[in-house]
């Protein structure tokens, strides 16, 4: 097989997120179904680890309805997920804050503000694995919303720091001590 | 558990537990943690994190996928190109004229300019405008000129021909200033729609390089 072939071959079997956008945009309704493959678990992971609870799915639904009614403005300038990260943050934000203005009980744990360290945070409690676990949950549950973000996006995702920088809306110098003020308050807790 | 005081490595450990780092970056960094018992005690933490936050529920993509909305490719405005010749289309449609008029006091102080008379001849295809300045067999015949003159705080000159109104004679004067006060009655109607209009003689366009 020549390489021209095999390069071909290796695109069409793994297409960017870009090549599946003009997919999608040109009437390819399966393009849409790999994209939503490629990044809805890690979306999950993201609003579960950050605060959402028995709404999960119907966050990551409402992320990908948002940023599917809005791909033209989509330039492609950071990768796919990252724009799905903001946009999933932003609607947390959103439901967070419509839910104290309701005045009703939160069925989630991030709050707005960045000065309340702790929280009632445990979203995984239908999926509590072993002690380990809940050992980590309880630390990042001491975490700032801000940290946990940063925190989440970094280990969990392996994002680089200008990726989170514009995902969670800061600098990357921010997102640098962010991890790493959320490293050292894990293993202070843990040393507990 | 302490930090290791090497913060480069220390900063790249979450990306050795992604799988995110260049072969030789990675093995300058495992060579690190195999060397550093700090190190290795954050590793294995990291990926006790990683592996909690990696148990969420499944989600149904073919719910998600159902729920997208269709594409709608966006309307794309008209540039300013396009709207102009739109614009002219309409005014040779139309079969009308344009009179643009000179600063202040267009009958009467001597640094009067005039009076512009730039007759649009346009082919539809685009949005190209010819500029002709009006005649006196034009200033008699209402049907040629459209647009009233209008006279300008300071002294713009709108069009491609202009002249002083001193170097006019009274017959040329009468007959423009008829023209103007009949350019109200002008309609569509009275225009001749298909021949292109006569530029004006030299007597009224001499000295405005048109």
């Amino acid at each position: 097989m020549s390489d021209v072939a095999a390069t071909a071959r290796t695109q069409a079997d793994d297409p960017t997120d870009l090549d599946l956008i003009a997919r999608w945009k040109s009437g390819d309704e399966r393009a849409a179904t790999l994209l939503v493959e490629r990044h809805a678990e890690a979306i999950a992971r993201f609003v579960t680890s950050v605060g959402a609870r028995e709404d999960v799915e119907d966050l990551v639904q409402e992320t990908f309805v948002r940023a599917f009614g809005s791909l033209d403005s989509f330039r492609g300038e950071s990768s796919l997920r990252t724009w799905l990260f903001t946009i999933a943050r932003r609607l947390l934000l959103d439901r967070r804050r419509s839910e104290r203005r309701r005045g009703g009980g939160s069925r989630m744990a991030m709050d707005v503000k960045d000065t309340d360290a702790v929280t009632e945070y445990d979203p995984l409690d239908s999926v509590v694995a072993d002690e380990t676990e809940r050992r980590m949950r309880e630390a990042m549950a001491r975490l700032t919303p801000t940290q946990r973000e940063v925190f989440t996006l970094r280990v969990s995702e392996g994002m680089s720091y200008r990726e989170i920088a514009e995902a969670v809306d800061t600098t990357e110098g921010a997102a640098r001590v962010h991890y790493h003020n959320a490293m050292r308050a894990i293993k202070e807790f843990l040393d507990d | 558990m302490t930090d290791c005081p090497n913060g480069d490595i220390r900063d790249l450990l979450p990306d050795l537990v992604n799988d995110r780092l260049a072969p030789e970056t990675r093995a300058e960094v495992e060579a690190h943690v195999a060397s550093c018992e700090d190190c290795r005690e954050e590793l294995a933490l990291l990926r006790d994190v990683r592996r909690s936050m990696h148990r969420v529920p499944a989600v149904a993509v073919s719910d998600i996928v159902r729920a997208l909305p269709a594409y709608r490719a966006p309307v794309r405005r008209l540039g300013i190109g396009w709207r102009i010749a739109a614009a002219a289309l309409l005014i040779v449609g139309g079969g009308t004229s344009i009179v643009v008029a000179r600063d202040e006091g267009i009958l009467g102080g001597d640094s009067a300019n005039v009076v512009v008379a730039p007759v649009v001849q346009v082919t539809p295809a685009t949005p190209a405008v010819t500029h002709v300045a009006a005649s006196d067999e034009q200033a008699a015949s209402p049907s040629r000129s459209a647009a009233p003159a209008t006279p300008t705080p300071a002294p713009r000159e709108l069009a491609v021909a202009s002249t002083s109104v001193g170097d006019l004679s009274e017959a040329e004067l009468d007959a423009l200033v008829n023209d103007l006060g009949s350019l109200d009655a002008v309609t569509p109607a009275d225009v001749d729609q298909g021949a292109p209009v006569s530029p004006l003689p030299p007597s009224v366009t001499s000295g405005t390089g048109a």
